[in-house]
């Protein structure tokens, strides 16, 4: 008759909140949306009087938790071993379904909407079926055979829960939105989401008390350590990639199950040692509204406070009783969540991280939870002996920092205000409080280096993977060609600058913009611009020193970026800053950058042979090169050079500081390489050189090219490259008549 | 941050190390230890913190009586170690039952997991070699009691 | 000549301190309020210092201990004045500007030595000046005491910079031979380190079996105090200095004292002034111009083998760095052997075994992890030639391998030496040492590649590229700094697995194993993603 009653109501239930939304849109003519609005409201609605209604039965404390191993108790004599299993089973899986059907029409993703219509029904249908066991077991045998207001409050709760899970199900029939896939999910999640809101008694009901104790580091409670870290970790990998909806939906799950654990024990028995001013059991209340109303100020509180405090309890409990205790289960369990929901809060993105104005208030707010825990324990201790909030009336905090004994006991103050006394240890007291605050700046620190320490994981691996792109991107571009190939074989024979743009660092300011050159084999190329014009950032983007902004540069038809091996094989490279190894010699130099060019024995002898004769460095070269003058080390850097023959030879500013006889040596070199069929580019400053030995040069200013110019032409024309370039750093067009074939 | 702030660390560490080492992790010098001679069960402490103490049956055991034992109940037990000075005061609790109805922590305190369990003998011993040790047998109150306590 | 002194002397200073700039006079207050304040912090931290050495570790805090560490930091104080002045003097940046003003050689002289002065007063003012204040206050001394403070500061500050700039000389003659022949050097630490290993002997030796400190601390006071008085025989003006502090024979020990500075002023002038020109002109004029015999044959080697060679020959000719680098670590076998030396006389318990593998670990691990500096530089090192990285068609990211082998085969070799000489000692069992060893090897192995991992994503090579070997970079002290983290962390885990009792060493090892491949994997991917990204 009962279930009768359950299950009309819920269908009553159900019905007119489909009704309603249906007929409000068939009256009204709204849309589909407005008609979806009015059902989620309805349901809303639903969702809070299922609160209510659920909280009534949190509050009581059930006979069935007496129940220790399978044993029936007197008030439940009646039940066989497996129907105790049974009903401790259908607990379990109620107390998710309760969850599931208050949370569900809060959140538009299809996990909640697939629980909300598959899940919930079962369980509670299950729960109708079983109903009369079901008051059984919340208030004996005897007190259910007659009226009781726990069948009331149980009928009432199966019919909303029913009555929400049957809209559910009636839109998802309507829609045929049975995605095979999110169900098996929510399936695969049943589990672990059962495990996080277990009855406190399930374990000691079915399993008995085994001698297992989670204290002083025993196995059982290093497990329990280790869960603290591997569950969030676990959850964070799982969750980082989802939707915010799912992330949400999932962290409140998780705040709701701490607020559902721990008061399902605690029941209406307050008295004045067990009312919730405990750090962590405050956190509980605070996680949830936080959660639930997003509350920062409540959230960053339960994140600087009291996952310390609760990091604390986990490591030095104060919790010695048999773990399948509930009271054993409460503690962990309340514990356990306020250590690492707080921290998934943030790494999961439902909070923002936190800034030092948001310790501060923190530390205000702890503050004035410790004096008025402090003032409570002192005025409540009158009434019971055992309150100790946030131990600070009791030694649990003395028995491992023993030293501070006299600092309590030795300056301790009674006041008698009529029967009541009131103890204060005020040293006691200021050395907890400034304990505190410390480990919260340490915490501080911990969180920011974390913080470090993902953002730098996370940046490694995006960047790993955009170069994994970049590979098959190249491949793709190659079409089937061996990658040891020229990406554009028709450039085999030039330098190729295309739209070529560099901006360093965290600058606006581009240093070189939209360049574009194409040099061409058997030229000395000459590149001449002011100080700061972009001369130098434009080689090194060529020989690979510096990445590229924007644009492309080819060596020899090889893309240095995609192909950067195979474009520095064909480039000798002189730089600028004239740096070389100071302690080898000049012999072991060459042979170092010989090496590195993959030069064969011979020819590596042949050219040494034949460069070192030309610059006359017989003598010297094997000394060590920190004897060398300035023009000395500049030669030996130019034979490193061109100890492997390259098809392009780059020099930047190669005759600075030189004496005239080393420069001229290194010209004619630089000649004959051009005459070799091969590329040489340089930049200078020194217009006679470039005007002397280039067939071609080019021409930058403010990072822009301003000009490329065939010297022979110039010169016929009457007009000098000085008189050009003096044009150019005056911030004219050059001289007029100078043609630029740029 | 440089190396010689690392050489004064070492040193500081090597020093303080030298010194815990002597006061935590010799063996002790049984010559001049102070053994734990005598350890007494005095009885129990109530909700209000006084001192009830073990009554002596005829047999010469200590005995402590309860009106009742539920799940929950908790008892502190009171034991008193002689000499004061002595090196090494701490004690140890044993109980006699193993299968978690009744517990004892190392703190004393005596912890009633069922009400199916109605006596238990708690063990006290000192763990400093000295072999000394008490016991208490704790028990529920049945009609018989009154007559068979010495004290 | 006084006004050219002055503004040779007001020159140096400039350079050296950061008021210059501040023109508002409110920051410049503040300033001054701010190293008054550390001034201050440093008193009150003294004070409680020597309220611990006298209320807990019962030692006396008068005039013996007072004269006792004024001498000690006063032993320092010249030894790090004679180096200090030797570079400023002899090998200063600023040497060829100075020399090229309108003063004479001894007018540059001075105004050096006057400006190192003024250094050194400073440091005594946040070290000797709170010292005297603290014993002070603490053996309740009057106003007369604390005036005298100011000025034997000042005095006192005279002495160092006096003795350095004469011993300078001699320590530059024997650099200037260490240089010619590299063999002088080698052999000096060899003496040295023989030396010390005598020394270590000679304590350990003299040890009665078993050590029982607690019982003998009394004893152990009285033998201190005995030390102490010894010890301050030798303290010859600082006696004097200390004399006149506390009110004995003021006018006699002022005029010691000053009579002592102005012959050391005498001296100076003597010997150290005269020399000064030709001393500090000697680097330039003789760089040694170092001749080195080839192998005919151009061998050619792969790209790790040119890496490695390349390392391999600028390491071998630069000695002095090389021990420079791994001082500490080579003092590792040394410091393990008297540590052990102590703990194992002291007849430890099971409770103290594992306390002693926990703090053998931690110094281990504070000593290798000093020498890992070396690969916390690697990159920034090769200063100016990066470019030759950059621009070689090779995989240079080999080059990374190439520099942190020579680490870790020195590591391997004195961990292998600390545990061989920790077998020595008695009662240490191959068990724990092998454990020990591979503990330290993985520990140590993955500092390695932190440290370079921390040069790779910050390197410092245009720093290095304008100082060379006078460049300071920020990731040694990073390096420095996570040592000594890591060798505190890994105490901790040892000695708490081991208190917890059966397969410690498995899960210390684990431990140790787990950060290796951590920082292994970290390693190869910030190589594989960040190497390709350094410009220069």
């Amino acid at each position: 008759m009962v279930q009768v009653c359950v299950l009309l109501s819920a269908a009553l239930l159900a019905f007119c909140v489909i009704w309603f939304a249906d007929i409000t849109r068939k009256k009204k003519g709204a849309d589909e949306e407005k008609t979806n609005n009015n059902k989620s409201t309805a349901l809303k609605v639903l969702s809070v009087v299922l609160v209510a209604v659920y909280a009534c039965r949190l509050f009581t404390v059930d006979v069935i938790r007496d129940v220790i191993g399978l044993v029936p108790t007197e008030q439940l004599s009646g039940f066989s071993p497996a129907a105790l299993a049974l009903m401790t089973v259908l607990r379990m899986l109620t107390n998710v379904a309760v969850i599931a059907a208050m949370m569900a029409p809060w959140y538009k993703i299809s996990f909640a909407k697939n629980l909300a219509s598959l899940y919930v029904p079962f369980v509670y249908l299950l729960n109708v079926v079983f109903f009369t066991a079901n008051v059984q077991t919340f208030v004996g045998q005897d007190a259910a055979s007659g009226f009781t207001w726990r069948a009331l409050q149980f009928g009432a709760e199966c019919a909303l829960a029913l009555a929400i899970s049957a809209v559910f199900l009636y839109d998802k029939i309507r829609k045929r939105d049975f995605d095979k896939k999110q169900i098996l999910t929510m399936l695969g999640v049943l589990l672990p989401m059962i495990m996080a809101v277990l009855p406190l008694e399930a374990l000691r009901t079915l399993f008995g008390t085994p001698d297992i104790v989670a204290d002083d580091f025993s196995l059982t409670h290093r497990i329990v350590i280790y869960i603290t870290f591997i569950v969030p970790a676990l959850l964070y990998l799982l969750l980082k990639d989802r939707e915010y909806g799912v992330r949400d939906f999932a962290l409140t799950y998780i705040a709701v199950c701490g607020f559902v654990t721990y008061y399902s024990l605690v029941g209406t028995n307050f008295t004045v040692s067990n009312v919730p001013l405990h750090l962590c059991h405050t956190a509980i209340i605070l996680m949830l509204l936080s959660f639930v109303f997003k509350s920062k100020k409540l959230f960053y509180f339960n994140y600087f406070v009291n996952v310390l405090g609760a990091l604390v309890a986990v490591i030095i409990p104060d919790e010695a009783g048999n773990f399948f205790n509930p009271s054993t289960m409460q503690f962990w369990y309340n514990h356990i969540y306020a250590v690492f929901l707080p921290i998934l809060g943030v790494a999961l993105k439902i909070f923002p991280r936190p800034n030092i104005k948001m310790m501060r208030n923190s530390i205000v707010v702890f503050s004035v939870y410790f004096v008025f825990a402090a003032l409570i324990n002192t005025w409540f201790a009158n009434y019971d002996p055992n309150v100790d909030y946030f131990f600070l009336r009791q030694d649990h905090i003395l028995e491992f920092f023993t030293f501070a004994y006299p600092l309590k006991y030795q300056f301790t103050y009674v006041w008698q205000v009529g029967n009541l006394t009131f103890t204060f240890y005020p040293l006691y007291w200021l050395g907890v409080w400034v304990g505190f605050i410390l480990l919260m700046f340490l915490e501080w620190l911990v969180y920011a280096a974390l913080f470090r320490v993902f953002d730098d994981w996370g940046l490694l691996y995006r960047k790993k993977r955009m170069l994994k792109m970049d590979m098959l991107g190249l491949k793709k571009e190659m079409d089937g060609r061996p990658l040891s190939e020229p990406l554009h074989p028709e450039g085999a024979n030039m330098i190729k600058i295309s739209h070529f743009s560099k901006k360093y660092g965290g600058s606006d300011r581009f240093a070189v913009k939209d360049f574009n050159l194409e040099v061409y084999d058997g030229e000395v190329f000459g590149f001449i611009g002011h100080n700061g014009a972009g001369k130098s950032t434009t080689i090194k983007s060529l020989v690979g020193i510096q990445s590229i902004t924007e644009g492309t540069m080819e060596i020899c038809g090889y893309d240095i970026e995609k192909q950067p091996l195979q474009a520095k094989l064909n480039i000798g490279y002189v730089s600028d800053n004239h740096a070389v190894y100071e302690k080898l010699t000049g012999r072991e130099y060459i042979n170092y950058v010989a090496d590195l060019y993959l030069v064969s024995k011979e020819d590596r002898t042949r050219r040494m042979e034949k460069y070192v004769g030309m610059f006359g460095l017989e003598n010297s070269i094997d000394n060590e090169i920190k004897s060398y003058s300035h023009g000395m080390k500049q030669k030996i850097v130019v034979i490193a050079a061109l100890i492997h023959n390259p098809k392009v030879w780059v020099l930047d500013e190669p005759l600075t500081g030189l004496d005239p006889t080393s420069a001229y040596q290194i010209k004619e070199c630089m000649k004959e390489h051009a005459k070799a069929g091969n590329i040489v580019f340089f930049s200078s400053h020194v217009i006679e050189v470039v005007e002397k030995i280039c067939d071609r040069i080019a021409i930058i200013s403010h990072g822009e090219l301003k000009g490329v110019y065939d010297v022979k032409e110039l010169t016929a024309s009457g007009k000098s490259v000085e008189e050009l370039y003096l044009g150019f750093a005056a911030g004219g067009a050059g001289i007029k008549g100078a043609a630029a074939n740029v | 941050m440089n190396k010689k702030i690392v050489i004064m660390l070492a040193a500081v560490v090597a020093v303080v190390s030298v010194i815990l080492v002597s006061i935590l992790g010799q063996i002790p010098n049984f010559e001049t230890n102070i053994l734990v001679k005598e350890i007494v069960i005095e009885g129990y402490l109530d909700e209000n913190n006084n001192l009830i103490p073990c009554k002596i049956n005829a047999n010469g055991d200590k005995i402590i009586s309860l009106d009742e034992i539920e799940p929950d109940t908790i008892l502190v037990l009171k034991v008193s170690v002689n000499p004061d000075n002595a090196n090494n005061p701490d004690v140890r609790y044993a109980i006699d039952v193993a299968d978690g109805s009744v517990m004892v922590s190392s703190q004393g305190i005596v912890t009633f997991n069922s009400a199916t369990r109605t006596s238990a003998i708690v063990t006290v011993s000192a763990v400093d070699g000295s072999l000394v040790s008490d016991r208490v047998i704790i028990t529920k109150k049945t009609g018989m009691d009154s007559g068979d306590f010495v004290g | 000549m006084y006004n050219r002194i002055k503004t040779l002397t007001l020159m140096q200073l400039g350079g050296k301190y950061s008021f210059r700039g501040i023109t508002d006079k409110k920051k410049y207050a503040l300033r001054i309020m701010f190293r008054a304040l550390s001034v201050i912090a440093v008193i009150f931290a003294m004070y409680m210092l020597l309220s611990i050495i006298k209320g807990v570790i019962f030692l006396p805090t008068g005039r013996t201990t007072f004269l006792f560490l004024l001498f000690i930091s006063q032993i320092i104080s010249v030894l790090a004045c004679t180096g200090g002045l030797m570079t400023a003097l002899y090998y200063g940046k600023d040497n060829p500007i100075l020399m090229s003003f309108p003063a004479r050689h001894y007018e540059v002289f001075a105004s050096k030595l006057l400006a190192y002065y003024i250094g050194e007063l400073i440091k005594n003012l946040y070290f000797v000046f709170p010292m005297f204040l603290a014993f002070g206050f603490i053996n309740g001394m009057g106003a007369l005491y604390y005036v005298q403070s100011v000025i034997l500061t000042a005095l006192l500050s005279f002495i160092p910079v006096l003795l350095g700039a004469f011993l300078s000389i001699l320590v530059m003659f024997a650099r200037q031979l260490m240089k010619k022949t590299q063999w002088v050097g080698i052999l000096l630490t060899v003496a040295v380190y023989a030396l010390l290993v005598i020394a270590v002997e000679g304590i350990l030796g003299g040890l009665e079996r078993p050590i029982r400190l607690i019982e003998v601390y009394n004893n152990f006071v009285q033998q201190a105090v005995l030390f102490m008085q010894r010890f301050n025989g030798y303290a010859l003006i600082y006696g004097n200095i200390v004399g006149a502090a506390f009110g004995d024979n003021v006018a006699v020990n002022y005029l010691i004292l000053l009579g002592t500075i102005v012959g050391l002023a005498a001296v100076v002038i003597l010997t150290s002034m005269p020399l000064y020109f030709r001393m500090a002109s000697y680097g330039s004029e003789h760089a040694a111009v170092k001749k080195h015999k080839h192998g005919k044959e151009m061998k050619r080697r792969g790209i790790f083998g040119a890496f490695f060679r390349k390392e391999s020959l600028i390491g071998a000719r630069d000695i002095n760095g090389l021990i420079s680098d791994y001082l500490l670590t080579l003092a590792l076998p040394l410091m393990l052997y008297l540590t052990n030396g102590f703990y194992w006389a002291m007849a430890p318990s099971v409770t103290g075994r594992n306390m002693i593998i926990c703090f053998n670990i931690m110094l281990s691990l504070f000593l290798l992890t000093a020498g890992n500096t070396r690969s916390a530089s690697a990159i920034s090192s090769e200063g100016g030639e990066f470019s030759l990285m950059k621009t070689a068609p090779a995989d240079t990211a080999k080059m990374a391998w190439a520099k942190i082998l020579g680490n870790f085969i020195v590591s391997v070799v004195v961990i292998a030496a600390s545990m061989l000489t920790l077998g020595l000692v008695e009662n240490v069992t191959g068990y724990d040492l092998w454990q020990t060893a591979l503990t330290l090897l993985l520990v140590n192995g993955g500092h390695i590649l932190w440290s370079f991992q921390l040069d790779l994503r910050n390197p410092q090579l245009q720093e290095y590229n304008e100082k060379k070997d006078g460049a300071e970079n920020v990731n040694k002290s990073r390096a420095l700094i996570s040592g000594i983290v890591m060798a505190v962390l890994m105490g901790l885990v040892a000695v708490f697995f081991l208190m917890d009792g059966g397969g410690a060493w498995w899960r210390i090892i684990g431990i140790a194993a787990g950060f290796f491949a951590l920082r292994l994997v970290l390693f190869v991917n910030n190589l594989k993603v960040y190497f390709r990204e350094i410009e220069m």
